[in-house]
């Protein structure tokens, strides 16, 4: 029987099996959405929400004022809707306007006016808050005004009628036009941007696609059961083929799937958020040392585990800690110093260096690949012998 | 008995399965609680160096600069390096030592007195922009409330000249009504009443929410091999042999439940310890966890007869043993999303939350977080009643989907 043969109908056996081929597309699915999330959160910037529950005089005029800052941007909505984004993550803050707002700053009085409720990553909350504050002083400060001038008139026998008021809120502003003014310009350096590569979106797409790889070869890994069969081996011997044919054609379904995967998730990524799709091939050398060092994972797990319900329990369990422990969707904290050392040993690790920096990660993703394939093929090999014996 | 004897041999045979779904939980939960956890929902604790050349060199100045390094809008959040010049700063920048530098240009005061238009910069490189914004946010709002709140009062004193007032009173006005506003804009953070972050976890930290998470998750996943071998059985010799054997459909189902139930039940174990750890160590910490063991342990034998009852049904309904084990695997997966095991129930749209709330998994996941760390009568009989009412479901449903495979042998 000739390779392409083989090659041929393992495809065949692949997309008949449409459980497994699933997870490819939901691989596919959930990387470029997080890519295009990730992407489309950091072009917004920070993002404050404003409820306006008081909807009076002044609470329009302090959210024309936070209309005014070009540091964040303001949306007004709903109670619900701002809690809602900011569980999600989709707000820096919220600023919720109490219905009295109006009347007490009118008052002279500004305490409890306003609630910020921030989003649980919040960065920096009290500098959020700050330009809100502000904003509200200058406000009460107008209020204050009227109300002192107002009341020592009235000590000294004079009138302060709403005219007055008006004029004295038109003074304000022009004093405020003709006065001095300080601008903060903010000038962008050159340098820095290799902290950025690692961030972009084709990179997020990446390091999902490629942590949901993991999940896909193991859980379609029957393969690795099968060719243990008897059965099969019978087969095998009568056709001419080798043991060691019938693993590389079986390795290379997988791989070429993920690969296609990788394609399709990387280009789709590129066309949503307008990166260069050459960038797609940038990462390939690396995708690829990391698809063969799964494959050894693949290879060696399905070889210890003997079963399909076994590997489907340990799926997301391998999933979890490779995602976790190479780095590819959380960085390791500062302290955890064994647990980066012994991350040199995952394939992940190599690839999450490589999206920083695609050349230098290559001989350590080509020697972690090569270890754990062999590792693979050794424990495969001696379960396979052990099982003739039997 | 003989029979469930039988079951429970059967069952636990898988040595190495066995393990896996035993230690798998307690892996994921250590490395959970050690490394994920302090990294989610969380805030990234951000802090950066900044670098200031103020050229002006002006009392006044200098005087506004340092309560502004000062302010709790940055106070947290910087270090402030002053530097003599601005090709320091910029050095500074390309080298990464700091990430923002600010430059207060020569004659700022003096220009702004004579009410002219003036300029401060920050730099930074692309790398850093949110804290350039952060800067620039607060730096902005600093300087805003300076000039306006000095037109505010410029203006009530005009106010008085026009009504008659001497200057040296409307000076004297002027005078206290800066001062009472300086002494009220102290105390400005007033403003905002409570409030504070919005977790997507709700009452709980993302700890206790995900340790929940995980257990059930871990003894949704237990189902597989129930679902495997009730696939298995009632298709083949198994169900077949018992029945001639005077091994009734109800025996069969009585065994296969039972049995099913202590393994998703040894799954959830481990949270005994974990539960009696957590209430030790909050002891020694003074801390205010109210969780209930009698509750937990309600909790878990209702969730292991849940998904015993789910796994059974499942398998009893769906044509052959591949069928119903991948579908088990996806419905778990499912349920994951759906539920909230994966991301929060709070992050997650309506629509899938909605969808949730009609899988189990949301069910037992609030019980355990409920009588792990919030102990709460009224939340905890509501979820009982839930996971009751889906094992009266499926229960039945499980026992006819076997009485008819019995018919069928």
């Amino acid at each position: 029987m000739r390779l392409d043969q083989m090659l041929r109908a393992r495809f065949r056996g692949c997309l008949r099996e449409p459980f497994s081929l699933a997870f490819i597309v939901l691989a596919v699915i959930i990387s470029v959405a997080v890519a295009v999330l990730a992407q489309e959160k950091r072009e917004t910037g920070l993002v404050v929400a404003v409820i306006n529950e008081d909807g009076g005089d002044y609470a329009q005029r302090l959210i024309d004022r936070l209309h005014a800052y070009d540091s964040f941007t303001v949306r007004e909505l709903s109670y619900d809707q701002a809690m809602q984004a900011l569980r999600q993550d989709r707000l820096e803050a919220a600023v919720v306007i109490r219905p009295n707002f109006s009347e007490r700053l009118a008052k002279g009085d500004f305490e409890n006016t306003l609630e910020l409720l921030t989003s649980p990553s919040a960065q920096a909350p009290a500098t959020i808050s700050e330009p809100i504050v502000s904003s509200v002083m200058v406000l009460w400060m107008e209020a204050l005004a009227a109300v002192t001038t107002r009341d020592y008139l009235a000590e000294h026998g004079l009138n302060y009628t709403e005219a007055d008021a008006q004029a004295q809120r038109e003074d304000i502003a022009r004093l405020w036009e003709s006065g001095s003014t300080i601008n903060v310009e903010r000038i962008e350096a050159d340098g820095g941007d290799a902290e950025e590569t690692a961030d972009g979106p084709i990179e997020t797409c990446v390091r999902w696609y490629a942590v949901l790889g993991l999940f896909n070869l193991v859980v379609g890994a029957s393969w690795v059961l099968d060719i243990s069969k008897q059965t099969l081996r019978i087969r095998m011997r009568q056709m001419g083929v080798r043991q060691w044919q019938v693993v590389l054609i079986n390795s290379l379904v997988p791989l070429l799937l993920s690969l296609a995967g990788y394609f399709v998730a990387g280009l789709a990524c590129a066309g949503l958020t307008g990166v260069a799709p050459l960038k797609v091939l940038v990462y390939l050398p690396a995708l690829l040392l990391y698809l063969f060092g799964l494959l050894g994972v693949t290879l060696l797990t399905a070889a210890l585990l003997k079963n399909i319900l076994s590997l489907m329990f340990i799926a997301p369990v391998l999933t979890f800690l490779n995602g976790v422990l190479s780095g590819l969707i959380l960085t390791l904290p500062a302290w955890a110093y064994v647990l980066k050392w012994l991350s040199q040993a995952l394939p992940g690790r190599w690839l999450s260096q490589a999206l920083s920096n695609p050349l230098s990660a290559l001989p350590g993703a080509l020697i972690c690949g090569l270890a754990w394939m062999s590792a693979g093929i050794v424990v495969s090999a001696l379960r396979s012998k052990r099982c003739r014996k039997l | 008995m003989r029979f469930l004897r039988f079951d429970f041999k059967r069952l636990f045979s898988g040595k190495a399965l066995v393990l896996l779904c035993l230690l798998s939980p307690i892996l994921v939960v250590f490395i959970f609680t050690s490394v994920v956890s302090p990294m989610i929902y969380s805030a990234k604790g951000l802090h950066f160096n900044l670098a200031i050349c103020d050229e002006d060199g002006s009392e006044a100045v200098s005087t506004f600069i340092t309560q502004m390094l000062n302010s709790q809008a940055l106070l947290s959040l910087v270090d402030a390096y002053p530097v003599k010049s601005t090709e320091d700063g910029l050095a500074l920048i390309s080298s990464g030592d700091v990430s923002v530098f600010v430059h207060v240009p020569k004659g700022l005061f003096e220009k702004m007195r004579s009410e002219q238009a003036v300029q401060v910069e920050i730099i930074s490189t692309k790398a850093h922009a949110l804290e350039a914004n952060l800067t620039s946010m607060a730096l902005t709002s600093a300087l805003e409330i300076v000039g306006k709140s000095q037109n505010v009062m410029e203006a009530a004193r005009q106010m008085l000249l026009e009504k008659g007032v001497s200057e040296t009173d409307a000076d004297r006005y002027l005078s206290d009504a800066t001062n009472t506003a300086i002494k009220r804009y102290m105390t400005r953070r007033e403003a905002l009443g409570d409030g504070g972050p919005v977790s997507p976890v709700g009452e709980f930290l993302p700890v206790e929410y995900y340790i929940s998470a995980i257990f059930v998750l871990f003894a949704a996943l237990s189902m597989l091999p129930l679902i495997h071998f009730t696939a298995a059985d009632s298709s083949g010799a198994i169900l077949r042999r018992g029945l001639l054997c005077g091994i009734g459909t109800g025996r069969f189902f009585a065994a296969r439940i039972i049995s099913g139930g202590v393994f998703v039940f040894l799954v959830l174990t481990m949270l005994f310890p974990t539960a009696l750890l957590l209430k030790l160590g909050d002891a020694m910490l003074g801390g205010t966890y109210a969780n209930n063991i009698g509750a937990l342990a309600l909790a878990l034998v209702l969730t292991a007869l849940c998904f015993s009852a789910l796994a059974l049904a499942l398998a009893v309904w769906l044509p052959n043993e591949s069928v119903a084990l991948w579908a088990g695997f996806f419905l778990v997966l499912g349920m994951a999303a759906f539920c909230g095991a994966l991301v929060p129930e709070g992050a997650l749209p309506a629509w899938t939350a909605a969808i949730g709330r009609w899988l189990p998994l949301r069910a037992s996941m609030r019980l355990l977080s409920l009588s792990l760390f919030r102990y709460d009568g009224a939340l905890f009989v509501r979820d009982v009643l839930k996971l009751l009412g889906f094992s009266a479901l499926l229960l039945p449903l499980g026992y006819l989907g076997l009485w008819r495979r019995g018919r069928g042998v």
